[in-house]
């Protein structure tokens, strides 16, 4: 047994495929402004009202004091018939079958865009007119008697049972007066106004920073930026303007940005020339035509056969490449960065789709393929741009939550892979995505402004490349970008770049000879490539022929290499011309090639004889050279050879000889002490001869110039262990150091006699600038005394009395003063006093009369302490004062 | 008797040499009568306040030793020894000192003839070297320099050379000084009751007076010498 059933329509559909579907106010208000723009409405305006305060809470049901979003079109509008048998059919869209109206490509089609309205408020006023009715019309929509969870009237197997078509909806027919009574707004021709009241969302909220109040209106300017986007000017209206106001008039004091007409300021028209490329698939689907411009200029224009991508028509892939300046333009011309603006979106029929291309939406992929090759890869934040489609055979399906179309075979063979399997990415997007991409690594190296650039993370800058940013942004504020793009320093120059970019265009063409319909490359670009290569070379040239004469061979050898080099370089440019103009049929690329040609064949033949004359002009200057060296060498021998006969017989110089510090130091010491000798004896002289002297005197004389002698031994003897820099008898010296030191190396030096010596410093320490050679003598006076006396040992005691003065108190273990010297006290310092010791042997020092007249000198005074008083001998006691 | 008074300045010992200075003077009948600053005594001497282990030489010391000792004594000449081994103060730098401010405060020593001497006279040459040092070593207007191996020697002949010339003013002052105490009673008005030695005092200051009774002096001497003459016929 069967039977015929149908489907029901249980009210709950509503919310499906309207507040539930739709689950972006932004959405839900581009659905709307689609929907009057379809009605070939010149403008909308979209109106919040009753935002900041209204009577949500209060009010079970809404009133004019609710809050409100208003979408009023001036459109074709509707009557009673259009209301009931189109408005209210859920699902219908007559769009499906027209393509066009109002000279327009429509741009809802699914019928359910009216269910917007539900998603931004409870209730809905519908006021519209057509231009041939008097009457308006207004419909009233409670959304809530849908919403069957809620009605407590209804019982579960009502709520279960009931229909959508069962809710019942009042449709009033008004005339003006009433309209303008009922609604509040002015009369109009046409038009719809839709009056969505309590609304569902909070599109502004009160907020409140260092204790003062604000308005966030956040949400609001989120809605502008979205319908900003939405709009491709390019493409909806090239046959009728459409605006889109916004108007919050309670914000106009929070936010300027807030209320205004929204304009799609993004494509409109970039002010400023960056890298970008395009490429369009024409209406039959049969040619592509792709060009690539750089900063104003196009590189090439390239006319192919579409052999791989045969579903699609219609369809423009636009991109722009944003080095470091472009970035920069870009934020100036836009308010805000690149990165925050989004990537490549997809319009189509006028509209923006959303997500794709908003920020973080990698719908093609390029981020992941990015990660895969970061030097390689061009990733969606240096990439602006936008895939128009105009698709009026409805291939591209928009999915019903308004997020996407559906993937089917033309929009992968759009955005992917021929062949899913393979997962390559080589859709019509890639197609002209890896032009670019090329172009940009390959031929310009991506315009790097610094070497160095890290590419992995180019928002954070270098600090050289910071550096360069900085200043470029502070010349360049008040100019526009025109005038800026002057300023721009790249790490390489043009020429550098440009050579790179036509060797590499059959490579970034990269297509079968075949499929080529038409290429023409910029003749300039030919032609000043070539001139640039040929100046570089005709400049090495010139220069070479200019200081050929003062050249020596191997440089010459060097500058004709470098020529050779630009040789080679201009030949591979020629080599790449002429592989174009295989391919290009365009009339302009063929002249410039042509041109060229002719230019490199002058450039070989002036080359070749320019290059055997100077050969041959190199190899002679190479002889005379060799020869002058030869000449030049055997010159410098006679001259050896005579100066060596001149030495010989030379002794004494004009010139007085430059000496060493020391030796220097040295000559000035025994100068002045010789000096003293030599005066000392002729006075010796004088008085003997005069006779005019006494023994005494004699002895004295003769004590001064032995003292001067042994100073000179002295010097002799501590010549290699001193240095003379510093005057030898004015030196700053500490005393006990001294002591320590010159008795270290006495035994060494200065004496065969074994010794010890022994000290007690006591840290002690007396700097005085005194004679170093004096008190050397008086030491070895001191020590050698002890020696003729039978010592062995010499104790020696340093004590700082003062922090002025010093004692040294020196003992030996010695026989001590005879008992004879011992009886005359203090006289043993006067002059020939002194005894014998008992072998008779000794005699060296200058007595010690000298030592205490060296000592005095010294601001030192010297007594004899006793025998036996620390060692077993003599202990005098030396101290040394500092005035 | 001729004596010559010698200011010697040095930082060592040249006892021979002054010796021989002597011995040289002496058989040409002229006294030496020599004293000697010696700057290697320590009271000359201060610590380096940038270095502890080094002493340099206490120039406001000297200075004031040369002004309180010196500088109003009367010296025919100054010999001062190049060389002190200190940064901050050499021979030259002193004796310019010396002499200016003997001929800025009018004192005795002005009168005298300065000289420098060194055993390395280049070194002289290698440290002052500036058209400012040429110019003051002019104004200086310096005897000699002497090499210091043969002081004895040069220096012993320029004296004796310059003993052969005349200079009256400072033979007046001579002859004068040896009666200081004596009271004046002559023809020059200004002068008269003052003493001998107060008007050496006058005339080693250059003043107004001093240069008329000079001159008038010779007017007497002459007008004398003619009387002589007279007496003789």
């Amino acid at each position: 047994m069967s039977q015929q059933l149908n489907f029901k329509t249980n009210v709950l559909l509503k919310s499906i495929i309207g507040k539930d579907l739709i689950n972006d106010d932004n959405i839900a208000i581009l659905e709307l402004v689609k929907n009057s723009f379809d009605a070939g409405s010149p403008n909308v305006n979209v109106i919040f009202n009753n935002i900041k305060s209204n009577d949500d809470h209060l009010n079970r049901t809404y009133g004019k004091s609710s809050s409100k979003i208003i979408i009023q079109d001036f459109g074709k509008g509707m009557n009673d018939k259009d209301i009931e048998n189109k408005w209210l059919n859920i699902a219908y869209s007559e769009k499906k079958n027209k393509k066009e109206e109002n000279n327009r490509i429509l741009a809802g089609n699914k019928g359910v865009g009216r269910f917007s309205c539900d998603r931004l408020g409870q209730f809905l006023d519908i006021y519209t007119k057509t231009k041939t009715d008097k009457s308006y019309f207004h419909l009233k929509i409670n959304w809530n008697d849908f919403e069957t969870e809620k009605r407590k009237d209804l019982d579960e197997k009502q709520k279960e049972e009931l229909e959508i078509q069962k809710i019942k909806v009042t449709l009033f027919e008004i005339n003006e007066e009433e309209f303008e009574e009922t609604s509040g707004f002015k009369p109009f021709k046409e038009g719809v106004i839709l009056e969505i009241s309590k609304l569902r969302s909070q599109w502004a909220t009160k907020e409140q920073k260092k204790n003062q109040e604000f308005w966030n209106v956040d949400k609001l300017l989120k809605l502008r930026n979205y319908l900003e986007k939405l709009i491709n000017p390019n493409q909806a209206f090239q046959k009728s303007a459409f605006a889109i106001y916004l108007f919050a008039k309670e914000f106009l004091k929070d936010n300027k940005d807030v209320n205004g007409e929204i304009k799609n300021k993004i494509f409109n028209k970039l002010e400023f020339t960056a890298t970008s490329i395009d490429s369009t698939i024409d209406a039959k689907g049969e040619k592509i035509f792709t060009s690539i411009t750089d900063k104003g200029r196009i590189i090439f224009m390239l006319e192919e056969k579409n052999v791989q991508f045969k579903l699609l028509k219609d369809v423009r892939v636009f991109l722009y490449y944003l080095n470091t300046y472009s970035k920069i333009y870009f934020s100036k011309q836009t308010g805000i960065r690149s990165v925050d603006f989004g990537s490549v979106f997809l319009f189509i029929n006028g509209f923006m789709i959303p997500p794709y291309g908003e920020t973080d939406n990698d719908w093609l992929g390029l981020e992941i393929r990015k990660g895969q090759g970061n030097r390689r890869f061009i990733s969606t934040r240096e990439l602006v741009g936008r895939i128009e489609i105009k698709d009026s055979e409805n291939n591209f399906k928009i999915v019903s939550s308004r997020e996407g179309v559906v993937n089917d075979d033309p929009f992968i063979q759009l955005t992917e892979a021929g062949d899913n399997k393979k997962n390559k990415k080589d859709g019509f997007f890639y197609y002209t995505f890896k032009r670019l991409e090329k172009y940009v690594v390959d031929g310009l190296k991506w315009d790097k402004v610094t070497g160095d650039e890290d590419l992995e993370e180019d928002e954070s800058l270098s600090q050289k490349r910071a550096q360069i940013i900085k200043e470029f942004e502070s010349k360049t504020k008040t100019k526009s970008a025109k005038e800026a793009q002057k300023f721009e320093t790249y790490y390489e120059t043009e020429i550098e770049k440009k050579r790179r970019v036509f060797s590499l265009i059959q490579n970034i063409i990269s297509v079968k000879k075949e499929n080529i319909i038409d290429l023409y490359i910029n003749e300039d670009l030919i032609v000043e490539l070539v001139k640039e290569e040929e100046q570089e070379a005709s400049k090495n040239i010139q220069k070479l022929l200019k200081e050929i004469d003062t050249l020596e061979y191997s440089s010459i050898e060097s500058e004709l290499e470098k020529i050779e080099v630009n040789r080679k370089s201009l030949n591979n440019v020629f080599k790449e011309v002429q592989s174009i103009s295989d391919n290009s049929k365009n009339e302009k690329t063929l002249a410039a090639i042509k041109d060229t040609k002719a230019l490199h064949d002058n450039f070989e033949k002036s080359y070749s004889s320019f290059i055997q004359s100077v050969k041959k002009l190199a190899i002679e200057k190479k002889i005379a050279e060799e020869k002058a060296q030869k000449e030049q060498e055997e010159k410098e021998q006679r001259e050896a050879d005579l100066e060596a006969e001149r030495q010989k017989n030379t002794y004494l110089l004009a010139t007085r000889r430059t000496l060493s510090e020391d030796a220097d130091g040295l000559i000035h010491t025994i100068k002045i002490n010789n000096t003293e000798i030599r005066d000392g004896i002729d006075n010796l002289i004088d008085d003997v001869v005069s006779k005019n002297y006494t023994e005494k005197n004699l002895i004295k004389r003769l004590g001064n110039i032995k003292v001067n002698a042994e100073r000179s031994l002295k010097l002799a003897e501590i010549a290699t262990r001193s240095d003379f820099k510093s005057d030898i008898e004015k030196r700053d010296i500490d005393i006990v150091k001294y002591f320590e030191q010159y008795l270290e190396i006495y035994k060494k030096t200065f004496s065969r006699t074994e010794f010890s010596f022994e000290f007690e410093t006591n840290n002690s320490k007396l700097i005085k600038r005194i004679s170093v050679l004096n008190l050397s003598i008086v030491i070895d006076n001191i020590i050698s005394n002890a020696a003729r006396w039978k010592a062995k040992k010499i104790k020696i005691i340093f004590k700082n009395k003062t922090s002025k003065s010093l004692s040294i108190v020196i003992s030996d273990d010695g026989l001590g003063l005879s008992k004879r010297m011992l009886a005359v006290g203090d006289k043993i310092f006067d002059l020939g006093v002194g005894d014998t010791p008992p072998n008779g042997v000794g005699g060296s020092g200058i007595g010690l009369y000298f030592t205490r007249d060296l000592l005095k000198k010294m601001n030192a005074t010297i007594i004899f302490l006793g025998n036996n008083k620390i060692l077993s001998g003599a202990t005098f006691e030396i101290n040394f004062n500092n005035a | 008797m001729n004596d010559k008074h010698v200011l010697f300045i040095e930082d060592g010992d040249i006892t021979e040499q002054v010796d021989k200075l002597r011995k040289l003077l002496q058989k040409n009948g002229i006294t030496l009568i020599e004293k000697i600053l010696d700057l290697s005594d320590g009271k000359f001497r201060v610590n380096n306040p940038s270095n502890p282990d080094e002493t340099v030489l206490n120039i406001t010391e000297i200075k004031n030793i040369l002004r309180d000792d010196f500088i109003n004594e009367r010296f025919d000449y100054v010999l001062c020894d190049f060389d002190f081994a200190d940064k901050n103060l050499d021979g030259f730098q002193l004796i310019k000192w010396l002499k200016n401010v003997s001929i800025g405060e009018k004192k005795r020593l002005r009168h005298a003839k300065f000289s420098l001497y060194s055993s390395e006279p280049e070194k002289f040459l290698k440290k002052h070297v500036s058209v400012e040092d040429l110019s003051d070593l002019i104004k200086l207007k310096l005897s000699d320099f002497y090499s210091r191996t043969s002081i004895g020697v040069d220096f012993g002949s320029y004296v004796l050379n310059s003993n052969e010339e005349i200079n009256l003013k400072a033979k007046l002052i001579t002859e004068l000084s040896k009666y200081g105490d004596m009271k004046f009673r002559s023809v020059y008005p200004k002068f008269n009751g003052m003493a001998l030695g107060e008007i050496v005092t006058e005339i080693e200051n250059d003043t107004h007076h001093s240069r008329f009774f000079q001159e008038h002096l010779i007017e007497l001497t002459v007008a004398h010498l003619i009387d002589l003459n007279n007496e003789d016929k």
